[in-house]
C-alpha cells in the first residue's frame, strides 16, 4: 500500500467552480455591506485547501467566517480603546503619545505568532490539525536583532533574517505530533534574490516568473517533514505563460478569466511540490491547540481597514 | 426505513482514514457509523452522531463532505460519502431541527446550477435596488452645515488652475443675478470669485463659493451667457451634487474595501473592483450635469432670462473643441454631449415660452440692460494673448 502513495501534491480546483464561489462571495459581500467579507475569505481559502491532496491525505481549512468576524469585532473595540487612550495621553503631553505606538510595535511579534497559531490550528491533514508552538519572546529577540542588522547593512542582511524566520516558523510547526524543519541558507537566498532582481530588471520583468519559481523551489527543497526532504519542481515557464496571457484573456473576457487564472496559478505552484518519501502517518497524532483564536487576524483586519479609511480621508 | 451508504471517516485524532458505512435510521431519526475491518470485512458499530454539534455539508467533485465540530473549533471530524440522495436525506431529515438558513447556505450553492442562477438574480435585484437607493440618498445623512467646510477644504485644489484675482466690478455684476437663481431660504452662503486662467471653466464648491475662470468672462459676448453658467453652478450647490459625489465615493470605497480590500490573496480582484467604481461614478457625475442644467433652465425661465446665450455658448464650445470631444466616447465623458444640452434648453424654452415671456416683462430693467452688456474684467484678471483651449470640460463642479 505504501508504494502507491502519491508523493506529489495534487490540486483539483476548477475555474468554473471557483468562478461560482467568487460570484457568491461578491454578491453576499455587497448585500451585507461588506460584513460577509469574513465568510468570503474563509470560503476562498477553504476551496483551495480542500482541493489539495498529498500522500493520499486531504488538506483542510477549518476557520469559520463567524470566528473571524467575532475576532474582528473584538479587535475593533480593542483598537478603539487604544486610540482613545492615546488621544488622552497626547492631550496630557505630546511626548506621552509615543508610548502606545512604541508598545504596539514591540507587541507586533506576539500578534504575528498569534496569527500563525490561528492559521495552523485551522489547517489540517486528514482532519489532524497543524499546530504552531513558537513563542513570541523568541520572535521579538530575533526581529530586534534581524531588523537592526538589516538596517545597518542596507537590507543585505534581510536574506539571512528571512531564513532565520522561516527556520523558526517551520521548526515550531507540526501536524499533530510530526514536525517540519527548514535548513535554507541566507547566502543562497541572497544570491537567488540578487540574480532574480537583476535579471528581472534587464529582461523588463520577464524573468520574474522564473525568479518566483526558483525562490519557491528553494524554500520547498529546504523544507523537511518527519526528517524527509521535500522537492520543489515549479517550472517558471508555466508561471510565465499564465501571467503573460492572464491579463490579456482577463481583458478580453471582461474579467471572467480571473478565476481560471487564479486556479491555474495555484495548481502550478502546488503541483510543483512533492515529498521524497512517504510520510509515516501513524506518527501524526492530533495535538490540538485549544486556545488559538482569530483575535490577531481581526486586529490585522481592523488596522488594515482603519489604514484604508485614513488613506482615503487624507 | 433504514438507509445506508459507504463512507470514510476521519476522526480528527488520527490521520488514517477509516472505511465503513453510514446508516440512517429513519424511524428514530438517528445516524450511525459502522467501521469495516480491512482484512475480515467484519462490520463493527463505531459511534452515533450527536445532533447538537455544528454541521457543515459541502461538495468536492463527486464527494460530499459532512464535517462536524465538537465544541470550539480546534478539532473536527469528517465523513466522506459519494451518495447525493443520502446526503440530501441527512440534510432534510436528520438535520431538520437545524436552522434552515444554515442548513441550506452551505450546500445549496454547489448542488444545482439552476438555483445558483435564481439566487444570483434575486441577489442582483436586491443589490441593485439597494445600491441605487443608497447612492441617490446617502448624502442626506450629511448635515448641510458641513457643505461649507468641505468646500473650503476643496478650495485649496483650485490653486492648480491659477490664482484668484480681484475684479470687483465683474463680481458685483454677477452677484446681481444670484437672487434669481438661489432657492428661497437657502442655507448656502453664496460668494463669487474670479480665477485668472486662460482656460474656460467654472467651478461651484459645496457651500456656495462659485469660481469663474477669467477666460470665460473675457470670451462671453454678454452677461446673459454668464448668467446661464451661473445658474448651472448654483444648481450644483443647491442640489448638493458635490456632497452627493463625496458621500457616494466614500460609501463605495468603504464597501469595495470591505469586499475586496481585505483579501488574503487578491490583488487581481481589487484591480477589477476599482475600474467598476470609476465607471459608476462617471455616470453619476453626468447625471449631475443634466440635473444642474435642468435647474438652470427652470431658474432662467422663472427669471425671464432666455437660454439663447447659454445655447450659443455651448455651440461655440462645441465648435472650438469638437475634435477633442468627439474622440472620447460619451460613456466615459463626465459631461453630456453639448448638442444634447443645447437641445434640452431649446425644448424647455419652447415648452414654457409663455411663462418665460411673462417673467421677462417683469424683469428688473437694470438686469435686462445688464444682460446685453459685454462683461467687464479688471486688468488684474485679464489674460492676454491667445486663449487656450480647455480640456473638453466646460463647467466642472470642483469638489
Amino acid at each position: 500500500v505504501e508504494a502507491e502513495v502519491k508523493l506529489r501534491v495534487s490540486f483539483s480546483g476548477k475555474g468554473g467552480e471557483f468562478f461560482i464561489l467568487l460570484i457568491k462571495n461578491f454578491f453576499l459581500t455587497l448585500i451585507t455591506l461588506g460584513v460577509y467579507n469574513f465568510w468570503a475569505r474563509v470560503n476562498v481559502q477553504r476551496y483551495f485547501f480542500m482541493h489539495t491532496e498529498i500522500a493520499g491525505g486531504r488538506i483542510g481549512w477549518h476557520a469559520t467566517g463567524k470566528e473571524r468576524f467575532v475576532g474582528f469585532l473584538k479587535a475593533s473595540v480593542l483598537l478603539a480603546i487604544i486610540i482613545g487612550l492615546n488621544t488622552l495621553l497626547i492631550k496630557i503631553s505630546p511626548y506621552l503619545g509615543i508610548i502606545l505606538p512604541l508598545g504596539i510595535i514591540l507587541l507586533l511579534p506576539a500578534v504575528i505568532v498569534a496569527m500563525y497559531r490561528f492559521r495552523m490550528s485551522r489547517t489540517s491533514f486528514n482532519q489532524v490539525r497543524f499546530r504552531f508552538s513558537g513563542r513570541a519572546g523568541n520572535l521579538t529577540a530575533m526581529t530586534l536583532k534581524g531588523g537592526f542588522l538589516t538596517l545597518i547593512t542596507f537590507g543585505i542582511y534581510a536574506a539571512w533574517f528571512s531564513a532565520q524566520l522561516r527556520t523558526y516558523l517551520y521548526r515550531h510547526t507540526t501536524i499533530g505530533t510530526s514536525g517540519f524543519d527548514y535548513d535554507g541558507d541566507g547566502g543562497d537566498i541572497f544570491v537567488i534574490y540578487l540574480k532574480g532582481v537583476l535579471l528581472t530588471m534587464i529582461t523588463f520583468g520577464i524573468f520574474n516568473s522564473w525568479f518566483t519559481a526558483e525562490i519557491a523551489n528553494y524554500h520547498t527543497n529546504h523544507t523537511l517533514f518527519q526528517g524527509q526532504r521535500l522537492k520543489g519542481e515549479v517550472d517558471g515557464t508555466d508561471i510565465f505563460l499564465l501571467n503573460f496571457f492572464g491579463p490579456v484573456l482577463a481583458l478580453l473576457t471582461l474579467g471572467l478569466w480571473v478565476p481560471w487564472w487564479l486556479v491555474k496559478l495555484k495548481a502550478v505552484m502546488l503541483q510543483g511540490v512533492s515529498l521524497t518519501a512517504p510520510p509515516d502517518i501513524d506518527l501524526m497524532h492530533a495535538d490540538p491547540d485549544t486556545t488559538a483564536n482569530a483575535l490577531a487576524d481581526g486586529l490585522a483586519d481592523a488596522a488594515g481597514l482603519l489604514d484604508n479609511i485614513a488613506d482615503f480621508l487624507t | 426505513m433504514i438507509h445506508q451508504t459507504g463512507a470514510v471517516h476521519l476522526d480528527g485524532v488520527k490521520p488514517r482514514p477509516r472505511p465503513g458505512k453510514l446508516v440512517y435510521d429513519g424511524a428514530n431519526k438517528e445516524l450511525h457509523f459502522y467501521e469495516i475491518d480491512a482484512e475480515t470485512q467484519a462490520e463493527k458499530f463505531a459511534f452515533s452522531f450527536d445532533k447538537n454539534h455544528a454541521y457543515e455539508i459541502r461538495t468536492r467533485a463527486r464527494e460530499q463532505l459532512i464535517e462536524w465540530r465538537v465544541q470550539g473549533n480546534h478539532t473536527s471530524a469528517l465523513i466522506v460519502i459519494s451518495d447525493l440522495k443520502f446526503t440530501r436525506l441527512v440534510r432534510d431529515k436528520y438535520l431538520s431541527h437545524k436552522n434552515i438558513f444554515w442548513r441550506y447556505a452551505t450546500y445549496v450553492w454547489s448542488e444545482s446550477f439552476g438555483r445558483v442562477i435564481i439566487a444570483l438574480a434575486v441577489a442582483l435585484t436586491i443589490t441593485g435596488i439597494g445600491a441605487h437607493y443608497f447612492m441617490e440618498n446617502s448624502y442626506h445623512l450629511i448635515p448641510v452645515t458641513w457643505d461649507k467646510s468641505v468646500g473650503d477644504q476643496a478650495e485649496v485644489g483650485l490653486k492648480e488652475f491659477g490664482a484668484i484675482c480681484a475684479s470687483p466690478e465683474t463680481v458685483r455684476d454677477l452677484k446681481k443675478f444670484l437672487p434669481y437663481f438661489k432657492e428661497s431660504g437657502t442655507p448656502h452662503q453664496y460668494d463669487i470669485q474670479i480665477l485668472k486662467s486662460s482656460v474656460e471653466n467654472a467651478f461651484a464648491l459645496p457651500g456656495g463659493k462659485i469660481t469663474v475662470f477669467s477666460a470665460t468672462v473675457q470670451k462671453a459676448k454678454n452677461y446673459e451667457e454668464l448668467a446661464g453658467i451661473l445658474a448651472h453652478e448654483v444648481g450644483h450647490v443647491e442640489r448638493r451634487h458635490g456632497m452627493q459625489q463625496l458621500s457616494q465615493y466614500m460609501a463605495l470605497r468603504l464597501v469595495l474595501t470591505l469586499a475586496f480590500g481585505m483579501t488574503d490573496d487578491g490583488s487581481i480582484l481589487s484591480f477589477a473592483a476599482d475600474a467598476g467604481a470609476l465607471l459608476l461614478l462617471l455616470k453619476n457625475s453626468r447625471d449631475h450635469e443634466r440635473d444642474a442644467d435642468a435647474f438652470a433652465a427652470q431658474k432662467l425661465g422663472e427669471a425671464g432670462i432666455s437660454s439663447r446665450a447659454i445655447r450659443q455658448f455651448f455651440e461655440r464650445i462645441n465648435k472650438d473643441y469638437k475634435s477633442e470631444v468627439s474622440s472620447v466616447p460619451d460613456f466615459v465623458l463626465t459631461h453630456p454631449a453639448d448638442e444634447d444640452r443645447i437641445k434640452f434648453f431649446e425644448r424647455y424654452e419652447t415648452k414654457n415660452k409663455k411663462q418665460i415671456n411673462a417673467a421677462a416683462e417683469r424683469l428688473n430693467p437694470e438686469i435686462r440692460e445688464l444682460l446685453e452688456q459685454k462683461p467687464v474684467i479688471s486688468a488684474a484678471c485679464k489674460v492676454s494673448g491667445d486663449l487656450k483651449k480647455n480640456n473638453g470640460n466646460e463647467e466642472t463642479d470642483g469638489d
